[in-house]
């Protein structure tokens, strides 16, 4: 496996930090809704995945960020 | 199971698709793989990290609050295990609203807590009553 951290693209803790100018979605508040493009395994097409659209059909959403295909997750 | 599994990074679709066809330990999964490409999604959580996002998951509710959060580093990978405990425990607690899931809660019938003056100092005996 390649040395992830080590990486020159990738950058210190602390620039997170100074990048944040938008408030930042805290637990206990709400997510505003989103759209993304999605691909779909099941169908082996494209689509997307809409929150609004889990939350009126009663569904939870498990939100899992990972930085590149190809690496592990 | 009434949660929505979406996996999110930088990639295209295209990317997501050459890799869930490439990677055998992909070939069963059912998850939406979402493109966030811009990281629009990853900075309102704060994990967008010049160009990539953070390892992290978050589990939102039907009501669209968000319940659950965890972030690691780039190089350390979550236990789905203690996610999906945090889910189940999140639905029990929707039925049962005075009380706590503890640490060790792991499914419907074991132990948990309700917070009130009795349990002050009491913790321990309510954990491990028979």
């Amino acid at each position: 496996m390649p040395p992830l951290v080590s990486e020159p693209q990738f950058q210190d803790a602390f620039s997170i930090q100074s990048m944040s100018e938008l408030p930042l979605i805290q637990v206990g508040q709400q997510v505003p809704d989103f759209t993304l493009t999605t691909y779909e395994p099941k169908t082996k097409g494209f689509g997307s995945y809409n929150l609004a659209e889990a939350k009126k059909n009663g569904k939870w959403t498990l939100l899992f960020f990972y930085p590149a295909d190809f690496t592990f997750v | 199971m009434g949660c929505e599994i979406v996996t999110v990074s930088a990639d295209t679709q295209f990317v997501h698709l050459a890799w869930q066809r490439e990677e055998k330990e992909l070939a069963n999964v059912q998850f939406h793989m979402g493109a966030d490409r811009n990281g629009d999604l990853a900075k309102q959580f704060g994990i967008w990290n010049g160009g990539f996002a953070l390892r992290g998951a978050y589990l939102i509710a039907p009501d669209g609050k968000l319940m659950t959060s965890e972030v690691n580093f780039l190089n350390l990978g979550r236990n789905i295990d203690e996610i999906l405990r945090k889910f189940k425990a999140n639905i029990y607690l929707g039925k049962k609203t005075t009380e706590g899931c503890p640490s060790k809660w792991k499914d419907e019938g074991d132990a948990t807590l309700k917070p009130g003056p009795e349990m002050v100092g009491r913790v321990h005996e309510a954990l491990h009553k028979k």
